[in-house]
């Protein structure tokens, strides 16, 4: 029976009892396990805190029959980025701290679906915006001078023209 | 420097200090995060040239001149200025004239480095090169040589249709 649960442990020390499928999502605990073997040992997860794993959780159990990814598709560069399916998308809509924290924690136990679902939700929110929204967004200062912004602007200039022709048709839409 | 002010208030809050694990870990979190940044995801291979990326590179060549008179506002750009990828981590304080949805997104400037371009590689070209204009840490960061694969991603997740009759 403890063979198909596993134990993880959280930065604020709760503890949960998963399935191995849905543990097995992520890929940091699943090299763990394959590297330590059966043990009831909580694995510890410094880095997640108990509510964000909840989260996480909730996601990997929707997924847990998901296909495992080729490795191959993994490395390629040109994947094609596709969209966000309507329980993703239902998912990821949470505050931003939320979000951050859900991207954060993907990153670290290693989740690529899950990070790739959280990282274009930001995406769509930076899309299509001209640099001084960027700035706003981000809430950033803009630090270049006004001699090296016309400059970039400048360098840039041929590029921008250009650039435009190659909006995928998904991106128009958005804006 | 602000973990470390983070670190003393958790200990304030909690005498028993049963856990210094939680706290070392925020400390050493943002450290790892940096320095191992890119390693779960590396697939951005250096090296390949190609159309956009190697303008944008010629652009970051000559990107940080030095530094003549300084327009306005100058804490947050004082600390951001020089540290490179540290600057990632460095949270701009807040401007509480502008108005909007002003900062939305500030915390994912606080994130590891390698989320930035997880974040980035699922832009389109206008919005990176909007974004590689934004500041100089953003500059530093896309509008270099190692950052091509970056560009080439994007530039391929333009999706044109298939050359096929309907």
């Amino acid at each position: 029976m403890s063979a198909n649960k596993v134990k993880l442990s959280t930065s604020d020390q709760e503890e949960f009892d998963v399935e191995r499928d849905v543990a097995n999502r992520s890929v940091l605990i699943k090299n763990m396990l394959e590297d330590l073997g059966d043990s009831d040992q909580a694995i510890p997860l410094p880095n997640v805190s108990a509510n964000v794993l909840k989260k996480v959780l909730e996601w990997c159990e929707h997924h847990k029959k998901d296909p495992e990814p080729i490795a191959e598709d993994l490395d390629d560069n040109r994947r094609k980025t596709t969209e966000i399916s309507d329980w993703d998308a239902k998912f990821i809509q949470v505050d931003q701290e939320m979000l951050f924290e859900i991207i954060l924690a993907a990153n670290y136990l290693d989740i690529k679906p899950l990070l790739d679902v959280g990282c274009k939700t930001v995406a769509n929110m930076i899309k299509g915006k001209q640099p001084e929204e960027i700035r706003k967004l981000f809430n950033i200062v803009n630090d270049f001078t006004p001699e090296e912004e016309a400059q970039i602007k400048k360098e840039n200039e041929w590029a921008e023209d250009r650039v435009r022709l190659l909006v995928p048709p998904s991106c128009t839409a958005t804006r | 420097m602000e973990p470390a002010s983070r670190f003393t208030a958790d200990k304030a809050n909690d005498p028993a200090t049963a856990t210094p694990s939680l706290d070392q870990r925020l400390d050493g979190d943002h450290d790892r995060g940096t320095a191992s940044s890119s390693t779960p995801h590396k697939r951005l291979s250096a090296g390949e040239g190609g159309g956009t990326p190697s303008a944008a590179d010629n652009v970051a060549d000559s990107a940080p001149p030095a530094k003549k008179a300084r327009t306005s506002t100058g804490s947050t750009t004082a600390k951001l200025k020089g540290k490179g990828k540290a600057a990632v981590k460095a949270k701009p304080k807040a401007k509480p004239k502008v108005k909007g949805r002003t900062g939305a997104l500030s915390a994912f400037l606080s994130m590891p480095l390698d989320v930035l371009v997880e974040i980035s590689r699922h832009l389109d070209l206008p919005t990176l090169l909007a974004m590689s204009r934004a500041n100089k840490m953003m500059r530093n960061v896309l509008a270099r040589r190692s950052a091509a694969p970056i560009w080439t991603i994007v530039r391929n997740n333009v999706d044109f249709p298939d050359l096929r009759p309907t």
